[in-house]
């Protein structure tokens, strides 16, 4: 062992890694006094970083491709929902499939919404914006695509995006909007469209920060696992929502806070968002159509509603009439906003029985559901369809 | 001392953990197919991310901008100086929100014309007006330049809906026509792919994308810790290398043979400017529209003349007269929308003069032409402002 005076210390055993330091620390030093230097010297004016915004396109991501069963917790909070997997395709403009399937089409609709339009747990065939186009069709031996562009969670805001953004372009002769609830809750919890709601802001906000770094990277990883293990990592996840309680709740801050609800504030800005819509159409030569939203809230509401709603009263002290007078109110201005702009509404809020049958919780159509709003889109477009000026065959 | 160990031995852990990786991601792979397999004929895939692009200049930025070297070459009026760039929390150009409980809110929405990068800050014309008619009608006005180099109408449509609406203005003045007339030569629809122009962005999941991420996040932490650093790196970088800031947004449809509809031109333009009418009304505010200001003249000056040849007649083949008609055209089509809709229109193209000492381009205002603009802006808005008190009280 040698152990002798001639033994080299760490220092001269390493001479490489000790330079290769010494270089870095110089470096760094060199830099932070130079940036100092610089800052002095700007005053402090000058900060060329800036947060980088954009605008949410809350659809589903174009080629999504999936199969959906309800989870435990959804069939927790329905009654009228069958488990069993349900197909979700997405197109490459991003609407949920079948959507286009005339190359040439005579007749093209585009159907707005949240999760209620969506329908995601409705089989594909029998989702009512697909089902209504087939219906349309055979009525009036018109060739017709209907598009589904309903997200869940969607508000009005985020519909006249996807409407500026999405749909426009691809000039359908009509667009039909249903919202309520969405707009309820974040009116009443955010008093504005234009918030700071992680989930249903309309803005994504990127400010120059180490945490956007650790999610920008966490992004790079989920990208990498979805290009190389995607069905291992869906499964994963799958494993761990079983595990964890329910999907995050989105409004969870403002759980535990006493809510007053101000109809005339929900009224006024709700009101300005479907004129906004109206006239976005009107602009671009689109006839608009309004639906009210059909739910099973009633005056005399069966136990699962009733449980559903208890929990809202306890969060939030809002009772199930206070929530209800609420959701009809905008369902009213819904219609008074068309019957002031002589925009057709389809009131499914009256025409679809508020039974579990039709609807598996407060709002979402199950097949059945689904099958009969269909019947009644069909029934109410088939007039206007006859009055729309004829398009070449050239069409879209 | 005895023999070394072999290879193996000699690096035992390193190579135990090798095995270890390849066993997991060799399971993994396994576990994949398997999945895979099982789900036929559905088949998972995680789609296309997108969002919609939100065109404005990054909330909280401050620079002092200098015209770069390719910018002085095509203009013959522009001072070469520095000029305070200074972006607000809402992203608007300040100055912007001066007062808490303003008594009057404008908001200007356009492309670089109405931005006024290279104009004095206190003389940008969006700024100006406020100014200017705070001191007429004694009310207290914010006044937002909402302007962004390369927008259209339609990114000022999403401009308005996403950002101008939450600051209830009163009144939205919007000037567009040479942005939308390059792209929809170029690319015949606003909706188009073009990555500098399209309203959309795709995230594909690929590793391309998640190559741009990494830089992303590189250039974050660059910024975060040696932002001034940075930042005189670059502009040492392009005094050496030279700018090559000017990209080319046009490329790929450079060098072919521009085919002009202009009745699919006026009918795009027309519907985008009607959606601007129709959404600021829906909100309740006094939408107001400009024709833009320019110096292309019957007769031309030769350096207008001479740009158009090298920055438009060489890549699209379009002559200077037609160009001029393309953007008279354009102008017209302004006039003709508000004239239908009983909208104001501000007529900056008649009303200023078409000369070097108020734009130092085909179209970019200097700081007297900016400042001369406001006079007329101002002047037009006073009636509109006053029968607005009126209806108020």
């Amino acid at each position: 062992m040698d152990t002798g005076p001639d033994r080299k210390n760490w220092l001269e055993r390493n001479p490489k890694k000790v330079i290769g330091a010494l270089v870095l620390l110089a470096i760094i030093g060199l830099a932070v006094a130079s940036e100092t230097l610089l800052a002095r010297k700007n005053h402090g004016l000058i900060h060329p970083a800036g947060i980088q915004r954009s605008i949410k396109l809350r659809e589903f991501n174009p080629l999504y491709r999936d199969v959906l069963v309800p989870s435990p917790e959804a069939m927790r909070v329905s009654d009228g929902l069958v488990q069993k997997p349900y197909r979700l395709r997405v197109d490459r403009q991003g609407f949920i499939m079948p959507a286009k399937i005339h190359g040439r089409p005579d007749l093209s609709l585009v159907f707005l919404g949240g999760s209620t339009t969506e329908c995601v747990y409705v089989d594909e065939d029998n989702r009512f914006p697909y089902l209504a186009g087939r219906l349309l069709e055979r009525q009036t031996h018109l060739k017709v695509n209907s598009y589904n562009a309903g997200r869940s969670g969607n508000n009005t805001l985020h519909c006249i995006n996807v409407l500026v953004n999405k749909v426009v372009n691809l000039k359908p002769d009509i667009v039909v909007l249903m919202e309520n609830i969405n707009d309820l809750a974040i009116l009443m919890y955010d008093q504005t469209y234009w918030n700071d709601h992680p989930s249903r802001s309309p803005l994504i906000e990127k400010p120059p920060a180490f945490k956007t770094v650790g999610q920008d990277l966490e992004q790079t990883f989920h990208l990498i696992r979805d290009l190389t293990f995607p069905n291992l990592s869906r499964e994963l996840r799958q494993w761990f929502s079983i595990g964890s309680r329910s999907k995050k709740d989105e409004f969870h801050g403002v759980r535990g806070k006493k809510i007053t609800i101000d109809q005339d504030m929900l009224v006024r800005e709700f009101s300005l968002n479907l004129q906004t819509f109206i006239n976005i159409c009107r602009a671009r030569e689109i006839t608009p159509v309004l639906m009210t939203q059909a739910s099973r809230l009633t005056e005399s509401p069966g136990p699962l509603i009733r449980t559903l709603m208890r929990k809202l009263e306890v969060d939030q002290g809002i009772t199930y009439s206070d929530f209800k007078s609420a959701f009809d109110r905008l369902n009213q201005t819904i219609r008074e906003v068309g019957a002031k702009n002589r925009v057709l509404v389809i009131d499914l809020a009256r025409e679809i029985p508020p039974v579990k049958e039709n609807i598996a919780d407060v709002a979402h159509f199950n097949d059945q559901g689904s099958k009969l709003v269909a019947g009644r889109i069909a029934a109410a477009l088939t007039p206007i369809i006859d009055r729309l000026a004829k398009k070449p065959l050239s069409g879209n | 001392m005895g023999p070394p160990g072999n290879r193996l031995e000699r690096h035992a852990k390193k190579i135990l953990l090798l095995l270890v990786v390849l066993i997991i991601g060799g399971m993994a792979l396994v576990t994949e197919k398997f999945l895979a397999y099982k789900a036929r004929p559905h088949v998972y895939s995680p789609g296309i991310k997108r969002y919609v692009n939100l065109r404005e200049s990054r909330p909280l930025y401050a620079d002092v901008l200098l015209p770069p070297p390719n910018t002085m070459e095509i203009s013959d009026s522009l001072v070469k100086q520095g000029y305070p760039f200074q972006i607000d929390a809402d992203g608007f150009i300040m100055p912007s929100k001066i007062h808490p409980d303003p008594q009057l809110t404008l908001a200007f929405l356009g492309g670089s014309t109405t931005e006024c990068a290279y104009v004095g800050e206190e003389n940008r014309f969006p700024c100006r007006v406020g100014r200017l008619l705070e001191q007429k009608t004694g009310l207290r006005t914010d006044s937002y330049n909402a302007g962004k180099a390369g927008n259209t109408s339609l990114h000022s449509l999403d401009v308005l809906l996403n950002k101008v609406i939450p600051v209830k203005p009163e009144v939205a003045i919007m000037m567009h026509n040479v942005n939308d007339l390059a792209v929809l030569i170029f690319e015949k629809t606003y909706w188009t792919k073009n990555p500098y122009r399209s309203p959309l962005v795709e995230i594909k999941p690929s590793f391309k994308t998640a190559m741009k991420n990494i830089e992303e996040s590189f250039h974050i932490i660059r910024d975060l810790t040696i932002p001034h650093l940075s930042r005189q790196l670059k502009t040492f970088y392009h005094y050496v290398v030279g700018n090559k800031s000017n990209v080319d947004e046009f490329k790929q449809a450079r060098g072919r043979k521009i085919q002009i509809d202009k009745n699919r031109l006026v009918k795009e333009f027309s519907m985008n400017l009607q959606t601007f009418i129709n959404i600021s009304r829906a909100r309740k505010v006094t939408p107001v529209l400009m024709t833009m200001a320019n110096r292309l003249k019957d007769q031309p000056d030769p350096f207008i003349l001479s740009l158009e040849r090298t920055t438009v007649e060489t890549g699209t083949g379009l002559t200077y007269k037609d160009f001029k008609a393309l953007f008279d055209l354009f102008n017209q089509t302004i006039r003709d929308v508000a004239a239908a809709n009983n909208v104001l229109v501000i007529d900056l193209d008649r009303k200023v003069p078409k000369e070097k000492e108020l734009m130092y381009d085909f179209v970019h205002l200097n700081d007297a032409g900016s400042k001369y603009v406001s006079e007329i802006i101002a002047a037009e808005l006073y009636p509109v402002v006053n029968s607005l008190k009126t209806q108020q009280h």
